[in-house]
């Protein structure tokens, strides 16, 4: 059918409104209504002979003197014998069968009847009928809530041209659809609803009919093309098409409304690429039918983050390198709801979802920076993310204490720290085994494992993170560097748990905990000195080791034992002259009042 | 052109009239009756029973929502139409609120509703029938299989349960050949008439003419006064108006019947 006839027949039913809403309830009242056949009872051979050979008509052949099955009968029943039972169901057939009966005549199971409310001179409307009016339905849910959804630069008349024009091309003219057309129509209803839903939002929203139309092509058609036979197959993929599309069209549609330069003009490939990615969401609904409580909002949550990145970049779902676009997106969400689904608090649900976002949207925007293997970039992306999620949440199981310090926002924020500042220099970070990357986590892992103590806060961590983020994707050589043949040996990790390690022993002392300076942001200043100071020099670093620990320790002492001259201020001017000097290699180890003075007045 | 013209002009009639909520909601519900309902066939013929678990849970949710939105519903044949669905869908769920379901909506069918939706009320009248005549297969099916398992001389135990069974399955065509001359005389389409006598004709000539009476001999129960009870439903199923065409054990007219010997 022409797709202007489809339009024309939705504008015609916004503009009559509600009107005659009996008439459309009275054409479904009358539609076709099943009604059921009773069951057949199991079958049985020997109850079926009884009930044969009582039968009038057949009673002489078991009964009376010249009866040719007597010997397997007695009385009114057959001998409760396998051969007698046997033997006369035999009979039954032959008997049958020589009077020209058909023992299973009429009794096929499943034989319900569709049947009308009454005269066939009043059935149902067509199928195409059907198709406008429920768009028409659609459509009038908006325009109640907002009239103007068809007024001024007609983005609601192009939503309803687009969708014609789909629906257009996948069904037949002679209106017998069968279950995929059925199909195509449920999922492009879902994208009707959600563009008006999106128009509803985002009045200002300037689309071209022609994007509209390729958005909805890409993601319905493979889908309708990929309908399974079998019903209950149907059956599964009908009630994913419910369970996800409606959400799964509204980001879609919304990610368009939000990058609208994106979506105007001759480049096609964003629309392509949101195609494919709603594909590859539906077919990841699909492996499991939804039945994992992680799989619907998750889903749609790495779908979401995904669209960002398609609209940003459509090329990287387009087929790169060895890759076809089909199997991109499919594989993105494969890896991703991997790591998403073996996630446990507080790293599953909505931090794992925003964690899988930053490391899309991080590496997507930076993908020109990554090395040859750009077309397993979404894999390095969840890759990324499982070595996060897997490092800090055996920090927590170490020190469970330290879960109270983050809200799901820092956890947040904590990961998009690090997953954007990473992929801005990913060769040198990921290196061939993510060395770097590896390191930089495990450093900040042991220092939470070691902050047993809460001494920092949340906002101290992200303040850290930020220097360490900056340290590595610097020089990440240095502190940062995991030795592939100890996972522990990483010079920052053991720094930080010095630190942290000579700022809780002092806590632990009851007379000198409320003299004592090194917690909270005095410690985070402390911890961002060390950063800064030994990743210009982590050999004297490595060297120093011990003594950093114990200068932590000797400057503690020294200023609880003067808290009245001494306070936060001065124990970190301190702490950066004598740290400075040991790293340089001088002897700090005379640390008097007269020598702190001497130190804080900028001697030497 | 001129043909365009006048494909417009069709679909103008057809839709200019047609806007609501309801009637897709109706129509949603019907259509999922549908497909449960041949889902569980097809479960059933492929022994996949997970599957027909699934669609009988299905099926029992779409009943309790199609009843909840009945009860919603503002106009009496929109809510006679959702307890058809709810009645039917519980019928193939085995959910025992088919009765409920179907008297919630029979007290809707007065004679002027019935007229104006003759085959939902109809539906209405025989599908608690039906349902029972299910629920007596199920025991039927149990009760089979424990007597043919049973040694010969332990049957005569089981002759009462399978007399149980036979006049349970009459008591339930009695009961719908007396519903059906309302049927025939309503404005229902004929493939409800139709439909309702298939069934009919398979619980006279199958279940009871030869299931359940096989089951009496076979459990040494009274044999001549089930085929006496055989005959007289016979006749009573001509009275009715059911004939050779869905009830292949009539004969072709009434005065072919032949009166077992000691019938009275």
């Amino acid at each position: 059918m022409n797709p202007a006839l489809i339009s024309f027949g939705i504008q015609s039913v916004l503009r009559l409104g509600r009107v005659t809403n009996d008439a459309l309830e009275q054409w479904a009242r009358d539609g076709e209504a099943i009604f059921p056949e009773i069951n057949e009872p199991d079958f049985n051979r020997e109850v079926f002979v009884n009930g044969f050979f009582n039968e009038d008509e057949n009673k002489h052949f078991v009964e009376g003197d010249t009866a040719p099955y007597a010997e397997y009968w007695d009385h009114s029943a057959v001998i409760p014998k396998e051969s007698a039972i046997d033997a006369l169901f035999t009979a039954a057939i032959k008997i049958s069968a020589e009077k020209g009966d058909d023992l299973n005549r009429g009794w096929a199971p499943g034989g319900a009847i569709l049947i009308k409310q009454w005269d066939p001179g009043r059935g149902p409307v067509s199928p195409w009928a059907r198709i406008i009016l429920t768009a028409g339905d659609i459509a009038l849910e908006y325009v109640a809530a907002n009239p103007s959804i068809f007024d001024g630069d007609g983005n609601g008349e192009k939503l309803i041209a687009a969708y014609a024009k789909n629906l257009s091309d996948i069904l037949p003219d002679d209106g017998d659809f069968g279950p995929k057309e059925n199909f195509a129509q449920r999922l492009t209803s879902a994208f009707l609803r959600a563009g008006f839903n999106t128009i509803s939002l985002n009045p200002e929203w300037l689309v071209s009919e022609e994007h509209l139309q390729e958005l909805i092509s890409s993601s319905v058609k493979p889908l309708v093309e990929t309908l399974p036979d079998s019903i209950t197959e149907q059956l599964k993929w009908r009630e994913i098409a419910d369970a996800i599309m409606g959400p799964a069209a509204k980001a879609a549609l919304q990610t368009v409304a939000k990058h609208q330069t994106a979506f105007l003009g001759d480049d096609f490939d964003p629309d392509k690429a949101l195609g494919e990615v709603t594909r590859a969401l539906f077919l990841e609904a699909a492996k499991d039918g939804l039945k994992d409580p992680f799989t619907r909002e998750g889903l749609i949550g790495l779908y979401s983050a995904a669209l960002g990145v398609a609209a940003e970049r459509p090329q990287l779902f387009l087929g790169v390198g060895q890759r076809p676009e089909n199997k991109l997106a499919r594989e993105l969400f494969s890896n991703f709801a991997g790591v998403l689904r073996d996630s446990r608090p507080p790293f599953d649900g909505e931090v794992g979802i925003a964690l899988a976002s930053a490391a899309l949207g991080a590496v997507g925007n930076n993908i020109h920076r990554f090395s040859d293997d750009t077309d397993l970039w979404e894999q390095t992306a969840a890759e990324m993310v499982r070595s996060l999620i897997t490092k800090f949440k055996r920090a927590l199981d170490n020190n469970e204490n330290i879960k109270s310090v983050f809200s799901k926002s820092q956890w947040i924020e904590l990961g998009r720290i690090l997953l954007s500042r990473v992929a801005e220099t990913p060769l040198t970070i990921l290196g061939s085994r993510n060395e770097a990357w590896e390191g930089v986590l495990t450093a900040i892992a042991a220092a939470m494992e070691a902050d047993t103590n809460l001494l920092l806060s949340g906002d101290d961590w992200l303040e850290i993170v930020k220097v360490a983020a900056e340290e590595v994707a610097t020089n990440p050589a240095r502190l940062f560097r995991l030795n592939p043949a100890d996972p522990e040996d990483v010079l920052a990790a053991k720094l930080f748990s010095a630190i942290l390690k000579s700022a809780g022993a002092i806590i632990e002392i009851t007379d000198l905990r409320g003299k004592t300076v090194l917690f909270g942001k005095t410690l985070r200043e402390a911890i961002i000195i060390v950063l800064r100071a030994t990743s210009g020099n982590s050999q004297a670093a490595r060297e120093h080791l011990d003594e950093i620990e114990k200068l932590i320790k000797k400057l503690n002492g020294f200023v609880v034992q003067n808290h009245l001259q001494y306070g936060n201020k001065e124990w970190l001017r301190l702490f950066r002259i004598l740290l400075s000097a040991m790293l340089d290699g001088k002897d700090i180890s005379d640390l008097t009042e007269e020598t702190a003075n001497e130190l804080l007045k900028g001697g030497s | 052109m001129r043909n365009q013209i006048l494909r417009r002009l069709a679909l103008i009639v057809l839709v200019l009239s047609f806007a609501g909520c309801t009637a897709f909601q109706l129509r949603d519900a019907n259509e999922q009756l549908t497909t449960y309902y041949y889902g569980k066939q097809k479960a059933i013929q492929t022994d996949d029973w997970r599957m027909m678990e699934n669609l009988s849970l299905s099926l029992r949710t779409l009943a309790s929502d199609a009843a909840e939105q009945a009860q919603k519903e503002k106009t009496v044949l929109n809510q006679i139409a959702f307890y058809r669905i709810a009645t039917t869908a519980a019928w193939q769920a085995g959910d025992l609120n088919v009765v409920s379901y179907a008297d919630d909506g029979t007290k809707l069918c007065n004679d002027e509703n019935f007229n104006r939706a003759p085959r939902d009320c109809g539906m209405l009248l025989v599908i608690p029938v039906f349902a029972g005549v299910d629920e007596t297969t199920d025991r039927f099916n149990k009760l089979q299989a424990e007597v043919t398992k049973a040694a010969a001389d332990q049957r005569a135990s089981y002759a009462q349960d399978t007399q149980k069974v036979f006049a349970d399955y009459r008591d339930s065509l009695v009961s719908i050949l007396k519903l059906r001359p309302q049927i025939a005389d309503s404005a229902a389409h004929s493939d409800f008439m139709m439909a309702v006598d298939q069934n009919s004709g398979k619980l006279l000539c199958k279940l009871i003419a030869k299931d359940a009476f096989g089951l009496i001999a076979t459990a040494r129960g009274d044999v001549p006064k089930a085929k006496c009870e055989i005959y007289k439903l016979k006749e009573s199923a001509f009275e009715a108006g059911l004939s050779q065409s869905y009830a292949d054990c009539l004969p072709k007219s009434k005065e072919q019947l032949t009166k077992p010997q000691g019938c009275h």
